[in-house]
């Protein structure tokens, strides 16, 4: 049989790992060498007659983040002319410094369109900024784990070097990368879950198909200290639009959000105004709209001075089935507004 | 409490002379069946259609689909307190089943009126092929389908038109099950739950069932009942033949009747586990206190019981997820092991599930279900429209997408966008990290 080419890696590593020094050669520049270094030997052996490690990048740990426009500019050269079919880093384990630039590595392949893994320390602050986007293998926390990290990323790298699909990450072997794809089990889900659920009573280990990530908490602003001088804001999450939708504010999933006139409105009258929120029974609100934008009641207390002034706009949106980024991106947009037109609190009527 | 069930399995649905069973084949005489219906003043035009898998069929908004199943011994009817039918407890004696086939409500009302109902397209979670992608996703499509086309007096009110509706399929499912009556099964499953005590791991199944009861001006409040009733009320305690005896049923009753999550347990009964009962909840309580008491008593009912482990599934979405994921919560605080069988929100939706909780560490997913705004990042069989059909059985048009502001289209057509989300496990569809 024709022996079939090998495919190309560039590997990269850090002063201590190329043998160069320990700390004291933090500042090592950057440089390129032909053939493997150091653990590049071990994925040499890995790679049999797969694949050959054809230049290995080396930098200090200081100097990569000191020098950083000379450094990418030396890896972005590097892998234009060895035209790598896969880049590998590291590992890195819990060295700090190393899996950050690891992980750059990593991520620069792929601006460029070369698939990439590293391995490196759950922890790692490299994986921390960089799971999203790149391929990391976890690894131990110190350089026992070499071994193990070294049989999987070049398992993985071949895959990615052949252009082969990486199946789901506890399969292969990656940290999950947040993202979600479907695809087919062995059983079906019941059996799945009674099975599941035997495993937990027995206390025995069980993996979740479906791992929880708590989600983020806002930080509340500090209360109004001095409600008479308070100017406040209404925005609503109901869908209430002027009759007619003007806009077209789409009942649900909405991207948009648009802001209307009660500056010199002192109730949200019916027949002026509609929800068109598909999430909830509208007819309520549409006989009296005061109750998602309670501009009635908002009006009194400014009568009687409890607060000094309204916004003379309201906002709103149809909050059904909205993604958490559009949502996070409208109340960005919408806390500017606010924050423009000078607003101190505001009521969030939710529905 | 101890039922048999009896199985006739259908090869082949076909029209004949007499509504018979016999070998396998089942025949209808469609004549009659229709005649039944009619016999209701408030059905005006019934029409019986055979839908057979691989067939290049289509069958769009559907209300449900029964699995037709007769008692021929113990107290109480298939499917009761539906419909005005006797409610006394069933799961006892014997039944008789006709397997695969299930008889599918085409009524023609419209989802339930006011507010939501009115302004959510409908039809595109209610339809499916019987043969190309989506036949491998949904079982319903394996299924010999009798399908039951119904014009029901719209001077009547739309409660009264859906229980007619409803009450049509029974009476067909019931006339195809007379048929098996006095035949003696291929095969009797034997079920019998709880046993007597033992070390085994205590396992009760939590099934969560949305109320529409907010939507509708309806006793009935349409959607799944429990014994007929489908409003907001306290959790039951049920014995899990009353599930396979049809007491949890209205809507997807064909998946009800078969459950997968109750069949499977049965399967481990007294050899892996002790099948110690059903709880079943009601969903989409106004209050967040009405669903804290749901979510702790059916966690304090569990405790009852005896549980040290609990299976939940859910069958709505958004809102009624609070009291779902309160239940996960609440079972584990009293020590209670659960798995949470879900579907999940799609990927562009952010998080997987609206409110992830922290006792919520085991969870088996079947994915999400598909419609054309989700098809991003979904896998070969979900991505692959479903080609235009030969034959449409029910609406002849159809919601464009989810988005009620696009309009109608050919039920025929291509469709870029359909849904089917797996509620209770049937499936091996579900979905991993990357």
């Amino acid at each position: 049989m024709a022996n079939q080419p090998k495919l190309k890696v560039v590997h990269f590593l850090n002063q201590f790992f190329a043998g160069i020094g320990a700390e004291e050669a933090a500042n090592h520049p950057i440089e390129v060498r032909e053939g493997p270094v150091g653990p590049g030997n071990a994925f040499r052996q890995a790679f049999k007659d797969d694949a050959e490690i054809v230049a290995t990048i080396i930098a200090g740990d200081n100097y990569f983040n000191e020098e950083h426009e000379t450094s990418v500019r030396t890896v972005v050269d590097t892998l234009a002319r060895y035209r790598p079919d896969v880049v590998i880093a590291g590992p890195a384990f819990n060295a700090g410094r190393y899996g950050l630039s690891c992980a750059e590595v990593c991520h620069l392949a792929l601006a460029d369109g070369i698939p990439a893994v590293t391995a490196m320390f759950e922890e790692n602050p490299g994986t921390l900024t960089y799971k999203r986007e790149v391929i990391i293998v976890p690894t131990s926390e110190g350089v026992g784990g070499m071994p193990a990290a070294v049989t999987t990323v070049s398992r993985i790298g071949l895959k990615l070097a052949r252009g082969d699909e990486l199946g789901p990450a506890d399969e292969e072997g990656y940290i999950p990368r947040g993202i979600r794809k479907s695809g087919r089990r062995e059983v079906r889900a019941a059996d799945r879950a009674i099975e599941m659920v035997l495993k937990k009573v027995r206390g025995e280990a069980f993996v979740t198909e479906l791992p929880i990530e708590l989600p983020e908490v806002v930080e509340p602003a500090s209360p109004l200290t001095d409600m008479k001088s308070a100017r406040i804001g209404l925005v609503t999450s109901g869908g209430l639009v002027p009759i007619g939708n003007p806009d077209k504010l789409s009942g649900g999933p909405s991207q948009v959000w648009f802001k209307y006139d009660i500056g010199n409105l002192a109730t949200m009258e019916a027949g002026k105004w509609e929800s068109v929120h598909v999430g909830f029974y509208t007819d309520v609100t549409n006989e009296n709209p005061n109750y998602v934008l309670p501009l009635n009641v908002m009006r009194s207390l400014e009568d009687r001075g409890v607060i000094e002034s309204i916004h003379p706009e309201y906002l709103t949106t149809s909050g059904r089935g909205t993604t958490v980024a559009d949502s996070r991106r409208m109340g960005r947009e919408m806390a500017a507004v606010l924050k423009r037109g000078g607003v101190d609190g505001v009521v969030m009527v939710a529905t | 409490m101890k039922l048999e069930l009896g199985k006739f399995p259908v090869s082949e649905v076909c029209e004949g002379p007499q509504t018979a069973y016999h070998n396998g084949v089942l025949t209808l005489d469609t004549k009659s069946l229709t005649g039944l219906v009619l016999e209701n003043p408030a059905i005006l035009h019934a029409r019986v259609e055979i839908a057979r898998p691989g067939d290049s069929t289509r069958i769009v908004g559907f209300h449900d689909i029964v699995a037709p199943q007769v008692k021929v011994a113990g107290p109480g009817v298939a499917y009761p307190g539906i419909c005005g039918r006797p409610a006394e407890f069933v799961g006892r004696g014997r039944t008789h089943r006709v397997d695969g086939v299930g008889v599918v409500n085409l009524g023609d009302t419209e989802p339930p009126p006011g507010g939501v109902a009115e302004k959510m397209p409908q039809p595109f979670d209610t339809v499916f092929d019987m043969s190309g992608p989506s036949a491998s996703i949904i079982p319903y499509s394996r299924l010999n389908n009798v399908c039951l086309v119904l014009n029901t007096d719209r001077n009547l009110s739309d409660a009264a038109r859906t229980w007619a509706a409803e009450d049509a399929t029974l009476r067909v499912s019931d006339a195809i099950a007379e048929t098996v009556r006095e035949a003696t099964p291929d095969e009797v499953e034997t079920y019998e739950s709880p046993e007597a005590e033992g070390d085994l791991p205590r396992v009760v199944y939590i099934s969560c069932h949305n109320s529409r009861e907010h939507f509708a001006d309806s006793l009935r409040a349409y959607g799944t009942s429990v014994y007929g009733l489908s409003r907001l009320n306290a959790p039951w305690l049920l014995n899990p033949n009353e599930w396979l005896d049809g007491a949890v049923a209205g809507k997807d009753s064909w998946i009800l009747a078969n459950n997968p999550v109750i069949t499977d347990l049965y399967s481990r009964h007294n050899r892996d586990l002790i099948f110690a009962g059903c709880i079943a909840i009601r969903t989409r309580w106004s209050q967040q206190v009405e669903k804290d008491v749901t979510s702790n008593q059916a966690a304090k009912i569990a405790q009852q019981l005896g549980a040290t482990g609990a299976v939940v599934t859910w069958d709505a979405g958004g809102n009624d997820f609070m009291e779902v994921i309160r239940t996960v919560q609440a079972c584990e605080k009293v020590g209670i092991n659960v798995v949470f069988l879900t579907f999940e929100e799609h990927p562009d939706n952010g998080s997987p599930l609206l409110e992830p909780l922290p006792e919520a560490r085991a969870i088996v997913t079947t994915g999400w279900g598909r419609n054309e705004l989700m098809s991003a990042a979904s896998i070969p069989e979900y991505d692959r429209p479903l080609p235009s059909v030969e034959r449409v059985i029910g609406r002849q048009t159809i919601m464009a997408n989810q988005n009620a502001q696009s309009g109608q289209i050919d039920s025929h057509s291509e469709l870029r966008s359909f849904l089917w989300v797996d509620r209770y496990g049937s499936t091996s569809w579900s979905a991993f990290d990357y």
